[in-house]
């Protein structure tokens, strides 16, 4: 882990950007950390390639400031950057080599063309393509072309590595390979990285820190842990992972849903929502003896085998319809409108507070 | 294989497809120029041919013809790229209104447009009291009946001829390529030379090689423009042609400047090949 307190790599302060009428970016505040791998997590038209291009320095902020390491680059143009951004659809120049695509950025650096074709040829190698220095894009597989996109990103050592949602296009094998190799090359060369994506298992699994995007504005700010675990709004709960959040009215035991549900928490809140994640709750043919102290009993709605795991929806008698995953054992399955026991840890009833929109309200 | 075979036969039936126009273009437009081929043969074998080249007039007139053409390719090309890059960056409703405003030329008589250029040329024509009224010069200067007004009406009717082609080929070129050579360190030039241009090389050897092609051919407007001051070979052959009626040296003149035509045109299309060897389907990014 980076030092936190060490250098900020980039630091946005109070960051607008409007289009016509379309707010895309509200007043983003965001600091990111020599060497950390930063994902921008959210839905679609959210303003995730907005802040990225605003990075890169292909759209300049109606307001705020921007610097990176330190410096003042709110008006910078994009080549005085010196960042390496990796494209959706990889804009690889159709009209040059694989190996003269990855030298393009060296050449405009006044390299040498020798010294430019070895350092290409190396990160190439580095990508596992150095094969295919001499084919065209248009010969290479999506994923090749991926690759060959971010050799090119990161061949001229930039500052910064952007990618916007670099792997949507792939297949899931692929896109899972591909997670591990920009994460192996981003550690190796030690490079702050700010990743879009709109798949939070691809944000859970990557980043040290997620960023939370919705409607222009920065929801949450927080490692995977702190995210999945803690998140701060209903609107990030939703967003990442699977979630019962459950309503009602606090009381001295704890939080009873209006359908007359009582869920008894670790601390106390005022929140009057809880969040309980579905493979937080157990599901057993007979009452869990000890421990949990919230126990309901219900019967199966559905069933869905995803796999690893099973996804049950529970109605609970007199009460609200649950979400439940637990591990497949094909030995062991509950069938439709089997009657089952839910428990659930006081500590696994997590507090969600107010959205800020809804607190207006 | 099989998609050999179905390229195969793809070709044969578009074969079949254009044989009436095929038919048509070999009765009226080959068969003509043999005729006229052999015009040029008849009783003095190739002596036409030894005449014309032998003559310093002619071959000065070619070279004249040659000339003019350049100029106006080059002037064309010049206004067009950038016109035509500027066109692509519109919004839609932009692009039509542009393409459109290009256009309308081209459905209008060239006989008319050659005579509003006379009219803006003349000596009480607007330019010129322009001109007069911003103290740039005393009196009418001769605008029309010159080499000037020549190119300048022949650059005008043929500049949708460069743009369009052009305006095809930079408009299919993917707009993240110029973010991505900026973001990379290319400036303005570099981004020009190293990404535009040879993505969009193909539509600019077509435009030079139309307007190059039908500028060595232009009448009108040398003959109406130019005064009589600006030889062009075609106002040669409508001299040999109208004037003497000798219609083997005015055949002979065609044959050759046919030739210079497809020489000329071979040559693009050799640089076109030269320009995207090897390069995979540039065109279509
Ligand atoms: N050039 C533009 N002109 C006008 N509106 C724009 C422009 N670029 C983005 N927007 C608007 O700004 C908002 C944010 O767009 P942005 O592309 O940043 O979203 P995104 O989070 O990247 O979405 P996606 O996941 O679909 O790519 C959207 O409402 C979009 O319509
Ligand atoms: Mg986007």
């Amino acid at each position: 882990m980076p030092d936190l307190r060490n250098t900020s790599a980039l630091k946005l302060e109070s960051i607008r950007k409007t289009f016509g009428r379309v707010d895309a970016l509200t007043s983003i505040n965001l600091e990111v950390n020599a060497g950390e791998f930063l994902t921008i997590l959210g839905p679609s038209g959210s303003g995730k390639t907005t802040l990225l291009r605003l990075i890169a320095g292909f759209v300049t902020p109606d307001s705020g400031r921007l610097a990176i390491f330190g410096k003042d680059m709110t008006m910078a143009s994009a080549g005085k950057r010196e960042i390496g951004m990796v494209f959706q659809h990889y804009a690889l120049f159709p009209h040059l080599t694989v190996l003269e695509n990855v030298m393009f950025p060296l050449e405009m650096r006044k390299h040498s063309r020798r010294d430019a074709a070895d350092k290409a040829s190396a990160a190439l190698a580095a990508v596992r393509l150095d094969a295919f220095g001499d084919r065209y894009p248009k010969q290479l597989s999506g994923g090749q072309q991926q690759r060959v996109a971010l050799a090119r990103a990161v061949v001229f050592e930039p500052k910064l590595l952007l990618l916007d949602e670099p792997f949507s296009a792939l297949d899931r094998r692929l896109r899972e390979s591909m997670q591990r190799e920009v994460k192996q090359l981003q550690a190796s060369l030690n490079l702050t990285t700010i990743f879009i994506t709109h798949d939070q298992e691809e944000a859970l699994v990557m980043s040290d820190r997620i960023a939370v995007i919705d409607r222009g504005t920065i929801q949450q700010l927080g490692t995977p842990n702190e995210i999945y675990y803690h998140p701060r709004s209903i609107t990030v709960a939703q967003f990442i992972g699977e979630s019962n959040i459950l309503e009602g009215t606090e009381t001295p035991e704890g939080l009873r849903t209006s359908s007359g549900m009582l869920l008894r928490r670790a601390s106390p809140s005022t929140s009057g929502r809880v969040l309980v994640r579905p493979e937080a709750i157990r599901i057993t043919r007979e009452p869990a003896t000890g421990g949990a102290t919230n126990q309901f009993k219900g019967k199966i709605a559905s069933r869905t085998f995803v796999g690893g795991f099973t996804i049950y929806q529970v109605d609970v008698y007199g009460g609200d319809t649950l979400t439940v995953r637990c591990l497949a054992d094909e030995g062991s399955m509950f069938e439709a409108s089997q009657e089952v026991n839910l428990s659930i840890r006081e500590a696994d009833c997590r507090p969600v507070p107010q959205d800020a929109k809804d607190a207006g309200a | 294989m099989n998609l050999r075979f179905q390229a195969t036969k793809a070709r044969t039936s578009s074969l079949v497809l254009v044989s009436p126009a095929l038919v048509l273009l070999g009765l009226l437009f080959f068969y003509p120029i043999l005729l006229l081929f052999f015009t040029t043969l008849e009783g003095e074998n190739i002596g036409n041919y030894a005449q014309v080249v032998n003559s310093g007039t002619s071959m000065q007139v070619f070279l004249n013809t040659l000339r003019i053409a350049a100029i106006v390719t080059v002037v064309d090309l010049v206004l067009a790229y950038p016109l035509a890059i500027y066109i692509s960056r519109l919004s839609p409703a932009g692009k039509a209104i542009a393409l459109f405003l290009v256009l309308i030329p081209l459905w209008t008589s060239q006989l008319v447009r050659t005579y509003a250029w006379m009219v803006l040329l003349g000596r009480q024509g607007p330019i010129n009291n322009m001109l007069i009224w911003l103290g740039v010069i005393d009196a009418p200067i001769r605008l029309a009946n010159s080499e000037f007004a020549v190119v300048a009406g022949m650059t005008h009717i043929l500049l949708p001829y460069m743009l369009l082609p052009i305006y095809n080929s930079v408009s299919k070129i993917d707009n993240s390529l110029f973010d991505a050579a900026r973001g990379l360190g290319a400036g303005a030039f570099s981004t020009f030379t190293r990404v535009l241009v040879p993505l969009s090389i193909q539509g600019v050897l077509a435009g030079v090689s139309l307007v190059l092609v039908l500028s060595l051919g232009v009448f009108i407007m040398p003959a109406l423009l130019g005064g009589g001051r600006v030889p062009v070979i075609a106002l040669l052959i409508e001299q040999q042609a109208g004037s003497f009626l000798n219609w083997a040296m005015a055949g002979t003149l065609s044959a050759i400047l046919m030739v210079i035509v497809m020489i000329t045109f071979l040559i693009i299309k050799f640089a076109t090949r030269m320009f995207v060897r090897g390069r995979i389907d540039v065109a279509s990014t």
